[in-house]
């Protein structure tokens, strides 16, 4: 018992010490992050400074500036196609995930079934697993059905993970809301229909909101399930970008970081809007709250 | 069992946190706990008392002041080092070790030898009568049983001094009072010098040696919890142990040990000792159960019953004062509603303060709490 | 959709009221055109995707054909471990720095408000676009071989794309923010107060976290683990883009990628996914089976208030 009264100098020593050891770990960590950023964001300057380069060959910085390069893009890669089509596939799926992906999602918020576990799992698979793994055979299927290559077998594949995406978004936000709101509704003699359209449907509008923009910037940036689907005249931008990459000599290098800038732009503004209403964090992952349980 | 030390002392204790505005949390705290001493921190939420006890436990920095135990500071040396066992309010439990190693939690860290460690772990857990439960996991125990791993944790480690972050909120009203009781009993039993923080007065009188008023960061009262209780130094303090009826009135004799007092609707005498003049506003501070039905010597209000409620053995009522004031009774006659009564309060009851405000614009907030 | 209801015998509204006490009614269908999309979209698929992998094109062998070719041939069954090459140290690199990152972050709230938008950038953009940034930047005349060498770290521009490596950095690129953001997640889920209560009972800074923090965040990492593995073992357009120019950087999504496409071999491709499946599937396996060892639970104990 004789320890803490006698040993006070030393033990304050230690701790002094301590401070110092923790905060140049601190400051370590500190210095990595800023490391990992400086490297992501010379990552996309290089892609920037690149399209408005008009040679760049062995120096710090192109020759000269130029913008004709993103005419160039325009016109010989056929964005107002691609653009178009993107559009379309971002749109319609995010549409069509909402529709029958919110009805999904109220029933797991609400209801417990037998079952119930099963039907979960089989939501979440399509999430875990990646697209490439099960892109393939649906490709083939698509194929065998003639709709691969088309904008309606683009839009199909990409349903795949976004239909499950908005259920796994949308049920703790259901779930979240008293269920006592609706027992009200219903006890003033409002029929199911009326208490999903008129009660319910109201109250979940940010919900709703937050899961189309995510499910929107997903279509925009996912690669696998559109380049295992598209054929010409059904590219998305993302994939009309890989291939342009992947075939690079063909056409000069600008062009294809000016294409890459146009998506860049297109994705970041999506970005900031999306940004407006969900976390960072929702936009990564639906995050299972460990404080749920 | 405990460390040997005769007082630990707060001297001007301030914590002001970052973009906390004007006001610290916790504002020149002085305090001095006596070896084996029970001393209560008692205010509202926001008030600093939780600030006060993770200064002392280590949980904050001082922004300044100090804290010793007898001549070393302590204030300096990390958590880890000062050995006060905590309890917290919603225990902070280790979910992942069993109770054994809950509670041999500290042992451990001391690096005691295994079978040291045993001796200290069977010890606290007989203590708390939870012998049987060593090898369960927290998540497998009620809040009661919880609580009492808690208070094991906390005395397993042999601490110097033990602290307790409302211990007793958690619990439902019926396990509340059973906890109290053993909390009382340990600390009888055990000796340990122990510094508890609540908001709930009845805890606070029933536990402590001695108890500290605190307001928006500021101690308002230390003492002895009759001295507290019978003589609140202001009305914040007085609205806070339970004189309900916080009434505006004026000074109108002043002589004989006596104060005569008028307000609106009433006349009443008091033997509040102060400085106090003719004419002058001030606020008068009765405890609900201190009124009596029927009036007592020269004192007599007349009033209307407004709201009453029976509460099992006493009445509970609200009644209005002619000229308009409301006033807070309880008494063991019947009343009826619309009854016409007439009350009176012993003046050694009656409670004056200067300054016409009754508390300010936390009172309403007080009152349901306590 | 509204629970009418109908005249119907008394067996059958027994009948109906059992299901209603389990809670099956008709508000059920509202999961239907979910499930018989998810079903027709992804279990069909995956389903046919087996089938197929058994059914090799003429001269191909048997049921176990496709299998036994990929087996076999040295350049298929490699491909396994060079994923592996790639998956496992990004995926490591990306949990293992997540920690002390996210420890640091913790309780700066704004601090990591911020750092959280500027992370998704990197996601958001896309492996594609990362890739193709990532190919002027890291190139052997890029600013980071330029930066290097006017610094005399190098004399000579060191390869960083084109192989393995670089196909890790573009993981690591997209792969940390995410597995940053699930550690933080899960860190911000333990109660704060459980590192208080160790410091009171003398744990010091380092044994509070391996005592407390470390064992109830475990059970999350593993998952963090799973998901950023699964993500780098299926790695494609990166490897595609990044990897070694002949076909060198050969990972089992490419490898199905030309099955499927240059040799219009789909069952190959097929049996090439079920094995990426499987692999990764065993992976998680393991790394769940010990997670199972920890403890999993909640990690907030806010009591039984």
């Amino acid at each position: 018992m004789a320890g803490i009264l006698t040993d006070v100098p030393q033990s304050a020593k230690t701790s002094r010490e301590k401070v110092t050891i923790r905060s140049v770990g601190g400051w370590l960590i500190w210095a990595l992050v800023v490391f990992f950023f400086i490297n992501v964001f010379a990552v996309i300057a290089a892609v920037l400074v690149q399209s408005f380069g008009s040679t760049w060959f062995d120096s710090w910085f192109p020759t000269g500036w130029t913008t004709r390069y993103y005419g160039y893009a325009w016109n010989n890669f056929q964005l107002p196609n691609i653009l178009l089509v993107t559009l379309e596939v971002a749109l319609t799926v995010t549409v069509v995930a909402l529709l029958i992906g919110a009805p999904t999602a109220y029933v797991l918020a609400r209801r417990d079934f037998p079952g119930k576990r099963i039907l979960n799992l089989c939501f979440l698979l399509p999430i875990m697993v990646p697209t490439i793994t099960y892109g393939i055979p649906l490709a083939t299927l698509l194929y065998q059905v003639h709709l691969g290559g088309t904008v309606g077998g683009v839009i199909l594949a990409n349903l795949v993970p976004t239909v499950p995406f908005v259920i796994l978004v949308l049920t703790p936000f259901i779930e979240q809301i008293d269920p006592n709101i609706e027992t009200a509704a219903r006890s003033c003699g409002a029929k199911t229909h009326q208490v999903l359209l008129q009660i319910l449907a109201p109250l979940i509008v940010p919900g709703l909101l937050a899961s189309a923009l995510l499910v929107l910037v997903q279509t925009v940036g996912l690669f696998e399930m559109s380049y295992l689907v598209s054929g010409p005249g059904s590219q998305t931008l993302v994939v009309a970008l890989y291939y342009a990459v992947f075939a690079s000599g063909i056409r000069p290098a600008q062009a294809i970081s000016a294409m890459a800038v146009m998506y860049m732009l297109t994705t970041l503004i999506l970005l900031v809007v999306a940004l407006r209403f969900v976390s960072p964090t929702q936009m990564v992952a639906q995050v299972p709250d460990p404080q749920r349980k | 069992m405990s460390e040997s030390f005769s007082q630990l002392r707060l001297e001007a204790v301030t914590r002001r946190y970052a973009g906390g505005g004007e006001s610290p949390a916790l504002s020149e705290l002085t305090l001095a706990i006596n070896q084996g001493e029970f001393v209560a921190l008692l205010g509202p939420s926001g008030c600093g008392k939780t600030t006060a006890l993770n200064c002392v436990a280590g949980l904050v920095p001082l922004t300044s002041g100090a804290i010793y135990m007898d001549d070393k500071r302590v204030d300096t040396l990390p958590t880890e080092k000062r050995r006060f066992g905590m309890v917290f309010q919603n225990y902070a439990l280790f979910p992942h070790l069993t109770v054994r190693r809950n509670v041999g939690f500290g042992p451990k860290m001391r690096k005691e030898p295994k079978d040291e460690i045993e001796r200290q772990v069977s010890a606290a857990l007989k203590l708390v009568r939870l012998s049987e439960y060593a090898d369960r996991f927290p998540r497998e125990l009620s809040g009661g049983q919880q609580q009492r791993v808690a208070i094991a944790r906390a005395v397993a480690m042999e601490p110097s001094v033990v602290l307790m972050d409302e211990p007793l909120s958690n619990l439902d009203s019926k396990l509340r009072h059973e906890m109290r009781g053993e909390l009382q009993e340990l600390h009888r039993r055990l000796g340990l010098t122990t510094l508890y923080v609540t908001h709930d007065q009845e805890e606070a009188l029933s536990l402590a040696d001695r108890m500290v008023v605190l307001r928006n960061g500021r101690m308002q009262q230390v003492g002895p919890p009759e001295e507290l209780f019978d003589h609140p130094v202001n009305s914040f303090v007085a609205d806070f142990l339970g004189y309900r009826n916080l009434l505006p009135a004026q000074v109108t004799v002043v002589g004989d040990g006596l104060l005569q007092l008028t307000g609106q609707g009433f006349a009443l005498s008091s033997r509040t000792s102060g400085e106090f003049a003719p004419g002058g506003d001030v606020t008068v501070a009765i405890r609900p159960d201190d009124i009596v039905v029927g009036g007592v010597g020269d004192t007599a209000i007349d009033a209307v019953i407004e709201a009453v409620a029976y509460l099992g053995k006493q009445f509970e009522a609200e009644v209005e004062v002619n000229g308009g004031v409301r006033l807070h009774l309880r008494t063991d006659e019947r009343l009826e509603l619309g009854q016409r009564v007439t009350l009176g309060v012993d003046p050694r009851r009656v409670m004056v303060y200067p300054g016409s405000a009754p508390a300010d614009d936390e009172s309403p907030e007080l009152a349901s709490q306590s | 959709m509204t629970t009418t209801a109908t005249p119907d015998a008394p067996p059958k509204v027994a009948l109906r009221h059992r299901l209603a006490e389990r809670g099956v009614d008709t508000l059920l269908l509202l999961a239907l055109p979910a499930s018989v999309f998810m079903a027709v979209l992804f279990f069909y698929p995956a389903a046919y995707g087996v089938y197929l992998s058994f059914h090799p094109l003429p001269g191909g062998g048997g049921f176990f054909g496709n299998y036994q070719a990929f087996f076999t041939q040295p350049y298929m069954r490699d491909s396994i471990l060079n994923t592996f090459r790639i998956a496992l140290p990004a995926a490591l690199i990306n949990v293992v720095f997540a920690v002390p990152v996210s420890l640091v972050m913790r309780r700066r709230i704004h601090g990591q408000k911020a750092l959280n938008t500027l992370l998704v950038v990197p996601i958001t953009l896309g492996t594609v676009l990362v890739a193709q940034g990532l190919l002027i930047y890291l190139g052997p005349r890029g600013w980071l071989n330029r930066t290097l060498t006017a610094l005399g770290i190098i004399s000579n521009p060191i390869q960083l794309v084109h192989n393995n490596l670089g196909v890790v950095i573009a993981l690591i690129v997209t792969g940390f923010p995410f597995a940053f953001m699930l550690t933080a997640s899960y860190l911000s889920g333990i109660n704060p107060n459980l590192e208080a209560a160790a410091g009171t009972l003398g744990a010091s800074s380092w044994r509070r976290f391996t005592n407390v923090t470390f064992p109830l965040l475990a059970p999350g990492l593993a998952i963090t683990f799973c998901l950023t593995f699964v993500l780098a073992f299926s790695v494609f357009p990166s490897a595609q883009l990044l990897g070694n120019a002949s076909g060198g950087a050969h990972v089992l999504a490419i490898a199905a990628a030309n099955a499927a496409f240059q040799d219009y071999n789909y069952p190959m491709a097929s049996t090439i996914s079920v094995i990426t499946a499987v692999i990764e599937l065993i992976v998680v396996a393991l790394v769940l089976g010990l997670r199972s060892r920890l403890y999993s639970g909640s990690t907030s104990n806010a009591g039984k208030a």
